[in-house]
């Protein structure tokens, strides 16, 4: 076990040293001039190149990275190009937790939606509760999230009013008022996370329900909710952790649409405007912080499958 | 012995609805299981014998796959009278079924104990572990405590399938259905859970319901043994007297086509010529017909299942017993 963890930790290291290479090649990959991002137009030539020099922009790509990473490591991620010139740390740790809140909760909402729709479906496979959540779930799947938040914005918000819009509460402000801000944007984000894990849990389900452990499950007079709560569902879970894990990663960074519809002051609204206005360092912080976060997240997960199926457990000590 | 029986099987039908039409798995069977008796079931692959178990288990019963008719009575209950309550219930603590591959019929992700106990009322955590532990001891478990412990693919294939006897003995049955119980082990392996569960009829009192393709397993084991055919049963007598002097000729085919010992090196075995009936399509009249080397005209109509004292058999031309 310990060896284990120890590879993986190994692997960790490698994935993330890449993907700061990418992230931090942006700065000579973006169109824009940092010189000119940071001192506006209508300087002369030799201005620019000085402002240049002085940001270190003259040294060797390695040499540079290696200042980089020398920083992120001690938590400085350097500081944004646009004035008020603040600290990228700063407005990430601020971002961060929005981003965060909303995937983990729309996450939850789906898994609380999918498990009982997946199972009621996967029992009885081909009956009419099973085609209708199979229609509403492909339904749901092709309807873009800004409709979906836009529709939730305009009856949930405006039409009946239980919900505010374009407002934020942090948790720190309040656990009820955060939740209650929360609720229809991570809704909106989990409608289709919720479709998704429905059809591939019930897909998994349906596999294990043909198990003759199920059937000798059965034979021992066990309810058909126990069957499916006890002797099912783990065994069936695996590929739906999977997708979790990479849904963490991915809503953390890329939920910008809701972020905008919603004005939330998360990860993707911080990216969104830093890359817009040529901000290359406030956009490597931040990739790199989500990065790190997938990365971890799918660690977990990778771990975790020893958890849920213990001949995994013996096959990788 | 007991005359009341324990177990008895009237006119049963399991009729599975599938994509070709309906398939006549179980197509009128009809026999009684007495209180402690080992009743052997032999048939082909595909002959219906597994559905026939899991239809007198009421695991199989009417519903949007299958229909189900006929009658079958354990110990004063109408199995498919009940609703799943009361079959849970029967389940819990009437009738025990063992599967025939152990790798499969035990959950990976569960632990020994847990596959024990969670069918247990009323009993505290501390009470049910001992009685996991005394049921393992039971079916020979060595160092049952550290097993309970255990998941199933802890243990090797023998060890599993006594869990899965265990399981099934939890609710202390009156009947216990072995489905092939042991196919998929190893021969050596494979007699110590006949012998396990022999003794198990023996100790307990447990009536067991061997299900098996092979005469062997059942042979000498069994009180009575019924041959089934194409979801019919072909014949039905004491042990003994089946191997000894069968009467349906697919009996005779069936013992036939068993090499035995005294046999001369490089002998050829007798094979049973043509194949089993597709049973979405069988043949009218005796389904054995087609293969059968006695068949006449008479056997375009289906033979009646007639009983004479302890035996019975469905043929129009029964073989002669034993030259008299």
């Amino acid at each position: 076990m310990a060896r284990d963890l120890v590879k993986r930790l190994i692997e960790l290291a490698l994935v993330l040293v890449i993907v700061s290479m990418g992230t931090f090649a942006l700065v000579d990959l973006m169109p824009s001039d940092p010189a000119v991002v940071v001192l506006g137009e209508g300087h002369t030539a030799a201005e620019y190149a000085a402002q240049r020099h002085s940001m270190g922009l003259d040294d060797a790509l390695p040499v540079r990275y290696g200042h980089w990473v020398g920083d992120a490591l001690t938590g400085d991620l350097g500081k944004s190009f646009i004035p008020p010139n603040s600290d990228v740390g700063g407005r990430v740790a601020a971002a961060l937790p929005v981003s965060a809140e909303l995937a983990v909760l729309a996450l939850l909402m789906a898994l609380v939606v999918a498990i009982p729709l997946a199972m009621w479906s996967a029992y009885r496979a081909g009956g009419v509760v099973d085609r209708a959540v199979g229609a509403v779930t492909f339904g749901v799947l092709s309807v873009p999230s800004f409709l979906a938040g836009m529709l939730f914005i305009a009856l949930f918000a405006q039409r009946l009013g239980w919900f505010p819009r374009l407002e934020w509460s942090r948790i720190g402000d309040g656990l009820g008022g955060n939740l209650y801000h929360a609720f229809l944007p991570a809704l909106t984000i989990a409608l289709m996370e919720a479709a998704t894990f429905t059809r591939v849990l019930r897909g998994d389900l349906i596999t294990t329900l043909q198990e003759d452990f199920i059937l000798s499950a059965k034979a021992k007079g066990m309810t058909p909710l126990h069957v499916l709560f006890h002797d099912a569902l783990r065994p069936s879970s695996l590929s739906l952790v999977t997708l979790m894990g990479i849904s963490l990663g991915r809503l953390i960074g890329s939920t910008v649409i809701v972020e905008y519809l919603f004005a939330l002051p998360g990860m993707g609204t911080l990216i969104i405007g830093a890359a817009d206005q040529g901000d290359v360092p406030m956009v490597q912080g931040a990739v790199l912080v989500i990065a790190l976060i997938y990365v971890l997240v799918n660690a977990v997960i990778d771990l975790s499958y020893g958890r849920l199926d213990p001949r995994i457990r013996r096959a990788h000590v | 012995m007991n005359d009341a029986p324990l177990l008895s099987v009237d006119d049963l039908r399991t009729e599975i609805r599938t994509a070709r039409g309906p398939l006549r798995a179980v197509d009128g069977v009809s026999f009684t299981v007495r209180p402690g008796e080992m009743f052997g079931i032999v048939g082909e692959s595909g002959s219906g014998k597994s559905v026939l178990g899991r239809t007198v288990m009421g695991l199989y019963t009417s519903g949007p796959a299958m229909t189900v008719t006929g009658k079958v009575v354990l110990d004063g209950t109408d199995v498919h009278a009940l609703d799943d309550a009361g079959r849970r219930r029967l389940w819990r603590s009437r009738v025990g079924m063992v599967f025939q591959d152990p790798g499969t019929a035990l959950n990976p992700v569960k632990r020994v104990g847990r596959h024990l106990t969670e069918a247990m009322r009323g009993l505290s955590r501390a009470a049910a572990r001992d009685r996991a532990e005394e049921l393992l001891r039971l079916v020979g478990i060595p160092e049952p405590r550290r097993r309970l412990r255990q998941y199933p693919h802890e243990l090797s294939g023998g060890m599993r399938q006594r869990v899965v006897i265990a399981v099934a003995l939890a609710g202390e049955p009156s009947l216990l259905i072995a489905d092939e119980p042991t196919t998929a082990l190893d021969v050596t392996v494979q007699k110590q859970i006949l012998d396990l569960l022999g003794r198990l009829q023996a100790e307990l009192g447990t009536a067991i319901i061997l299900i098996s393709h092979d005469l062997a397993v059942v042979a000498g084991r069994a009180d009575r043994v019924a041959v089934m055919y194409a979801g019919r049963l072909a014949e039905l007598a004491p042990a003994g007297e089946l191997f000894d002097s069968p009467r349906h000729p697919y009996t005779e085919a069936l013992l036939a086509s068993v090499p035995r010992l005294g046999d001369p090196p490089h002998s050829v075995l007798r094979t049973i010529d043509g194949a089993p009936p597709d049973m979405a399509a069988p043949p009218d009249g005796c389904r054995f017909a087609p293969r059968c080397r006695h068949a006449s005209p008479a056997c375009a109509a289906p033979p009646e299942f007639a009983a004479d004292g302890a035996r019975a058999v469905a043929c129009h031309h029964p073989v002669d017993l034993g030259g008299a």
